[in-house]
């Protein structure tokens, strides 16, 4: 049997990620171009967008780097390609180690770094994750439409309900998403540096967009989310040094 | 006038769901080709084993199944209709596309479901992808292997294991201050329910409660704003 390996790293499997790598990066372009010109249409400055697209760039700088760290660690692992690929289209951090540890147990290991990974698993994994990876894009594909459609009924009908249900579903979902991190400390004591990053960030979000509302420049509005963040890093990182 | 630009929105968004709908198929045909081309290619020096495949195909469906269905009800309405297209196929949606895109409207001060949302939504999002594209790609080069050993290094693995609270603490604070009504309540109901059960059982049933939370508080924010609780819909 051929060492996995030299199937992961081959230039067959270069060539064929690159090309689906590709056919994204180019979506993305295709999309951008026709919001542009749709903007342009109904008004909206050049300012606006170019500022947009830059703030939005900058932005998913830092949120890329734990990404990055996945993708090395499954890299050492699955080859240089296919996790490239995995994280560049659809896959997300937490989905991929998840799966292909999912998958090397149905194949009785341990987990995908377990010393009986072989080319056969290798294939298995591929599959399983190209396969079980499709359900979003596919309900998304059959039911997007369906759900705008209704969407627009119920802004149109009942516009109250319809706010409650787009802006206050939004603040259930950030209550969701906060509530591991204020509470995970009382179980594990150094998850307390989670919960500094989370208070530290959303106050220093305030202080910023407080400073735009005061001073009317609209710099600080922009810098209150990305400096926000960065703050909160930063609030971790000391918090670190004191424990 | 006014019906033509009514018409010219509907064209647009019909013609973005045409486009989302055809480049997310090829993206789906194109995401299969590539264990298709290598079972092809190596299949003959492997023994491909089909009922260990199928079974870790069950597995992870039993799993993302759900979790599928939950993230596209619950993200696509923040992301609008080009967004939801071009995320659902560049994945991290909740780490950077919701963020990205949540942003974006905030920064500009608009609405969902409007025009000008639809257009700054759809860049937000299609910059953040390129970014991210990008990155992995510089990553799996020669980034990845120069950069992991320093944050993930003793000194600045505090502030990179922490990405995902300080973005979402960023995200969240302008918005429950704005709604304090509703937030303060949203929150605490949330961590109780955490202490309550444990970060373990909530962790393992994340997508079921998650769903539960979701549409329990808009009904209890309804509720809310039919006693006269709250006087008007959330602010942005």
């Amino acid at each position: 049997m051929k060492n996995y390996l030299s199937i992961a790293n081959s230039p067959v499997m270069f060539f064929v990620c690159s090309i689906v790598i590709l056919y994204v990066f180019i979506q993305s372009f295709v999309f951008m171009r026709r919001a542009w010109k749709r903007g342009k249409e109904i008004g909206l400055s050049t300012q606006v967008m170019k500022s947009t697209i830059l703030g939005s760039g900058l932005f998913s700088v830092v949120p890329s780097i734990p990404i990055l760290i996945i993708l090395v660690m499954l890299m050492s692992v699955l080859g240089n390609y296919f996790p490239w690929l995995r994280l560049s289209v659809i896959g997300s951090s937490s989905y991929e180690n998840v799966a292909a540890n999912i998958a090397a147990r149905s194949f009785g290991l341990l987990s995908y770094t377990d010393s009986g990974y072989n080319a056969s698993i290798f294939v298995s994994t591929m599959w399983a994750m190209s396969i079980c990876i499709l359900y979003e894009p596919l309900l998304v594909v059959f039911g997007k439409k369906s759900l705008d459609r209704g969407m627009t009924s119920l802004r149109k009908h009942k516009p109250v309900v319809y706010t409650l249900l787009i802006d206050g579903i939004f603040i259930a979902m950030m209550g969701w998403f906060c509530a591991p991190y204020l509470t995970y400390w009382t179980e594990k004591p150094e998850q307390i540096l989670a919960l500094v990053a989370l208070i530290t960030a959303g106050i220093s979000a305030l202080v910023l967009n407080w400073l735009a509302k005061k001073t009317g420049r609209h710099f600080f509005m922009e810098m209150s989310f990305p400096g926000g963040m960065l703050i909160g890093m930063l609030g971790s990182y000391i918090a670190n040094l004191f424990l | 006038m006014k019906n033509k630009d009514t018409n010219k929105s509907e064209a647009y968004l019909n013609t973005t769901h045409r486009l989302g709908k055809i480049s997310t198929v090829i993206a789906i045909l194109l995401i299969l080709m590539v264990p298709t081309v290598i079972t092809a290619v190596y299949g003959k020096d492997i023994e491909f084993d089909i009922p260990k495949t199928v079974s870790a195909i069950v597995t992870l469906t039993a799993i993302y199944g759900v979790v599928s269905i939950v993230e596209v009800v619950s993200f696509s309405p923040f992301l609008g209709s080009a967004g939801t297209y071009l995320s659902f196929i560049t994945g991290n949606i909740m780490n950077m596309k919701l963020p990205a895109a949540t942003n974006a409207l905030r920064v500009n001060d608009m609405e969902r479901g409007t025009d000008e949302g639809e257009v700054i939504t759809t860049l937000a999002i299609g910059a953040s992808s390129i970014v991210t594209t990008l990155i992995l790609f510089l990553g799996m080069l020669f980034l990845g292997n120069l950069l992991v050993p320093i944050i993930t290094g003793p000194a600045l693995a505090p502030a990179f294991n922490n990405v995902t609270p300080a973005l979402t603490g960023a995200l969240a604070a302008p918005y429950f201050m704005k709604n304090k009504k509703l937030s303060i309540p949203t929150i605490i109901a949330a961590v109780l329910l955490y202490l309550i059960l444990g970060y373990s059982f909530m962790s393992a049933n994340y997508s079921y409660f998650m769903l539960g939370f979701i549409v329990v508080s808009f009904l209890c924010y309804l509720g809310m704003y039919k006693i006269g609780f709250i006087k008007e819909a959330p602010k942005k």
